[in-house]
């Protein structure tokens, strides 16, 4: 194949379909500026709550934050919203139509679609192009003349684009989200703030009756440090804090042992008495102790205080939960030596101080439980400032009582059952107002807290034996399969006979034996005199009498006739013989 | 007769010259065929394209209507040679291809001898191929695709031009074996033969029954025919024609993006490759026809329905719902743009 050269009708021709390209181009992008459009109309009306929530969630951190609001007006808000969207709209149809582009053959396509052209122009486009042109090319370039010539002269219409508009569902639902928004956002803004920009946040929560911060929690940790150090160097003996009457409390339904009134050190009364009070007209929520020593009873309340926490504030406090850890095992210290110097001192003297100190270590086992259940029953909120305060202070006190003892002496008990004095004091008091009435709580717990002690397995066996036996032995013996059997009477042996069992086959070898057999006579037959009976005859056929008729006619006339007379010419006088031979 | 026969078209007045011999051709074949023939126009225009374009072509018809007539005067028309074979079940492929007999010598002594099978001609019809054992018919399919036979240590090459126009009767169902899918996209049309119209039984009664049967002259020749093949394969295509030829191939496929949801819900199997290769080759035939020096859109288009109908297979839910295979065509025809339709 040749190039051919380019001649002047081909130039023509070239710059006539570029002209042709050009105007057909303005009709796509005319039609698809149109479909476009809708389309992203559509799409951006389908997303128009998007562009309100922005606002919304800048309303509501200012108001969270305490910050005044934006101040503009409703219809601004509106607005905004439409221009956004209509910003954003602009942008993407901008963006779509400088990527949309149209190929020379679809854009001559046009004309040979409207001319009926039979794809003449765009044949011919892409032939002038081609390097190595053919015969048939080269013809069908110059075949292309003419329509081109046609086509030049007219206009290519508009293309039948699709004019429907592409909602959707979630399009129309948006109108309605948006409205709702806005009008959020504006309530929002129009709503006091809690509190002025600037305020801490914690104080706050502290109004709200929510458990305090880390910061206030380091700061009582410091002060109860503090005055531990204070006492442990005064060596007083622990004293019972004035003002500590039962139900004082400020809610009754603080689930803690202690009295927040009672245990309130001295020096550091306002600042319990802002936390013990509840703010007016903010919901006391159950919100747990997560700080302060506990006795080992109150271990399970911690713990449960400390995920009350987590629920109620919706994030883990790790801090507070190690300084929780941290009393709970100042409690169990507290607890172990107040049973120990409870025992010693009951050994020891026998004075009511022991039996005293045992009960006061049996009553402290009796508030750690009882604040168990106060947990779990009492909604009222808990100032755990309070009880960790309380809880140091009794730790405070039962090392600063032993230290003492050691030093002069003195038995243990003693200080001991001052301690538990005490002890027993605040607990009788929560439980005063709690009224104490789970004794399964509590003789659960006394067994846990006293672990080997004999009442507790009686105890154990009363509330968990139903009956079966009062000691461990009988547990052991029947394990309570009396009670899952049914209460039918069965005996446990059938009443019947013992079966062979299964057969069995024995073959034994049988002997003959001989017998004598008796004579057997034979008898004969004598002739039968009664009746045999009717005979049934057959009855015979006329051709079979007649044969037998002849047959006993020929041998009648043979014997009586002369010879050569045949029995035909004697006329048969003789009667039938069958009948003379008849019986 | 042909200047351009056997060489390249390089200017435009050559082509302008082959596409008029082109032309002039198939209208005298045609003409003489329908000296014979009464009607089936449709049926006449395939076949002759169908030659033309070195395809073959499966007729699908009732008997009685011609289709046998119809061959042989095509092959006297184009001055080939022409043989029938007449499928049973009990045919061989030897019966086909041929087999080597004992024959006598003229000295008295005996020698074997290859005697070539019916196919070893240039006009073939295969009646009632779908009576034929699978064994036997593979035995015409691979002549059709390879253009030769192999008996035994023989190759023999079909001569040109070489057209089979296979026939099966869609009434008779018992004791067929149909072509399997695979056999039959190796046809280029399946062309159904319908009855004539009402105006066209009187000219046939009276060419079949009258005393004067028309005797049909040899227009050409089977040189020629090669040469018009050669020049309707050096017809350019461009490539807007050319991609909506592979779009209309691709919509046949289900789950094609071009498909049509009907394609994907009554079609279990579309066109392979071969239905593009048969609309190009027949679609440059029909733009020499058209006065047209390259392929369009139109020209596909007219041979889209012969050229697919027998390529897909309508799964057993379209053929519960009555779907046929023309309905299918005709839908992805609609559904298919051409380039520039001025749609958006």
């Amino acid at each position: 194949m040749t190039e051919t050269p380019v001649s002047g009708d081909s130039r023509q021709l070239e710059g006539n379909l570029d002209r042709l390209v050009q105007r057909a181009r303005k009709v796509f992008d005319k039609a698809y500026l149109g479909v476009r459009s809708r389309q992203v109309l559509c799409r951006t009306l389908a997303g128009l709550f998007l562009f309100a929530l922005p606002l919304l969630l800048l309303e509501l951190a200012r108001y969270l934050a305490g910050y005044a609001s934006f101040g503009i007006a409703w219809w601004q808000y509106g607005a905004l919203v439409v221009v956004c969207a209509g910003v954003f709209a602009l942008s993407w149809l901008v963006r779509d139509y400088l990527r949309h582009s149209v190929s020379r053959g679809k854009t001559l396509g046009l004309f040979d679609s409207q001319l009926k052209l039979s794809n003449r122009l765009a044949t011919a486009d892409e032939f002038i192009g081609a390097v190595d042109r053919t015969g048939f090319m080269q013809a069908a370039i110059d075949d292309a003349v003419e329509p081109v010539q046609r086509a030049m002269g007219s206009e290519a219409r508009a293309i039948d684009a699709d004019r429907r508009w592409p909602l959707s569902r979630g399009s129309l639902l948006s109108v309605p989200a948006t409205l709702c928004l806005l009008l959020l956002t504006i309530w929002l803004g129009a709503q006091e703030r809690l509190h002025a920009a600037g305020e801490s946040f914690a104080g706050t929560l502290d109004d709200l009756g929510a458990s305090p911060d880390l910061s206030v929690v380091a700061r009582l940790d410091d002060e109860a440090t503090r005055e531990e150090d204070r006492r442990s160097g005064d060596e007083r003996p622990a004293e019972k804090t004035p003002g500590a009457e039962p139900g004082e409390t400020a809610d009754a339904a603080v689930p803690e042992s202690f009295d927040s009134s009672a245990s309130q050190p001295r020096g550091q009364p306002a600042l319990l008495e802002s936390q013990s009070e509840p703010s007016a007209g903010q919901p006391s929520g159950g919100l747990p102790s997560g700080a302060g020593s506990r006795p080992a009873g109150q271990a399970a309340g911690g713990q449960q205080s400390a995920s009350g926490r987590e629920s109620a504030t919706g994030e883990q406090n790790p801090n507070r939960q190690a300084g929780a850890e941290r009393q709970q095992a100042a409690g169990q210290q507290q607890a172990g030596a107040a049973e120990s110097s409870g025992q010693q001192s009951a050994n020891q003297s026998g004075d009511p101080a022991g039996s005293d100190s045992s009960a006061g270590g049996d009553q402290s086992a009796d508030s750690g439980q009882e604040s168990v259940a106060g947990n779990d029953s009492s909604a009222a909120p808990t100032d755990s400032a309070q009880n960790a305060q309380t809880a140091q202070q009794q730790a405070a006190n039962q090392q600063s009582a032993q230290q003492a003892s050691q030093r002069a002496g003195q038995p243990q008990g003693s200080q001991s059952g001052r301690a538990q004095d005490r002890g027993r004091t605040e607990s009788e008091g929560a439980g005063g107002e709690q009224g104490g009435g789970e004794p399964d709580a509590q003789s659960q717990a006394q067994a846990q807290g006293q672990g080997g002690q004999p009442n507790a397995g009686q105890q154990q066996g009363g509330s968990q034996g139903e009956g079966r036996g009062d000691s461990n032995d009988a547990i052991k013996k029947n394990r309570g399969a009396a009670k899952a059997m049914l209460a039918v009477p069965t005996s446990d042996r059938l009443i019947g006979v013992r079966g062979d069992g299964p057969e069995q086959i024995r073959q034994e070898q049988s002997v003959p034996q001989e017998q004598e057999a008796g004579p057997a006579a034979a008898s004969a037959r004598a002739e039968r005199g009664d009746r045999i009976g009717t005979l049934q005859q057959t009855e015979v056929s006329g051709w079979s009498r007649a044969l037998v008729k002849n047959y006993f006619d020929r041998g009648g006339s043979a014997t009586a006739g002369a010879p050569g007379e045949t029995a035909s010419d004697t006329p048969s006088t003789t009667t039938d013989s069958s009948e003379g031979q008849q019986p | 007769m042909t200047s351009a026969a056997g060489s390249q078209i390089e200017s435009a007045d050559q082509a302008r010259e082959a596409a008029g011999q082109f032309r002039e051709i198939y209208a005298s074949i045609k003409a003489q065929v329908c000296a014979m023939m009464v009607g089936q126009d449709e049926v006449i225009d395939g076949v002759m394209t169908a030659l033309f374009a070195g395809g073959h072509v499966l007729l699908e018809g009732v008997p009685g209507l011609g289709k046998t007539m119809l061959v042989n005067s095509l092959s006297q028309a184009v001055g080939t040679r022409f043989s029938r074979i007449q499928f049973t079940p009990d045919m061989m492929p030897a019966d086909i291809q041929g087999t080597t007999v004992l024959v006598e010598t003229p000295d008295g002594g005996q020698e074997l001898r290859f005697q070539e099978g019916p196919i070893v001609s240039n006009l073939v019809l295969a009646d009632e191929i779908n009576r034929a054992t699978p064994k036997t018919q593979s035995a015409l399919l691979e002549a059709m695709q390879e253009r030769q036979v192999t008996a035994g240590q023989r190759t023999i090459k079909l001569e040109e031009p070489f057209c089979v126009l296979a026939t099966q009767n869609p009434v008779e169902q018992e004791g067929t074996y149909p072509l399997p899918e695979a056999q039959l996209d190796r046809f280029l049309f399946k062309l159904v033969v319908g009855y004539p119209k009402e105006q066209d039984y009187a000219a046939i009664l009276d060419r079949t029954t009258g005393g004067v049967t028309p005797v049909i002259h040899a227009a050409t020749s089977g040189e020629d025919v090669v040469a018009m093949r050669e020049i309707v394969r050096q017809v350019p295509v461009p490539d807007i024609v050319k991609n909506y030829a592979i779009h209309l191939v691709m919509a046949t496929q289900p789950d094609s993006r071009y498909a049509p949801p009907v394609v994907s819900e009554y079609v279990a199997l579309g066109a392979s490759p071969r239905g593009a290769q048969s609309l190009l080759l027949a679609g440059k035939v029909r733009a020499l026809l058209n006065d047209r020096f390259a392929v369009s859109c139109d020209d596909i288009r007219d041979v889209a329905l012969p050229a697919l109908r027998h390529r897909m297979l309508i799964n057993f839910h379209g053929q519960s719902d009555g779907i046929s295979d023309e309905q299918i065509v005709e839908h992805i025809l609609k559904t298919v743009d051409e380039p520039g339709a001025g749609r958006s």
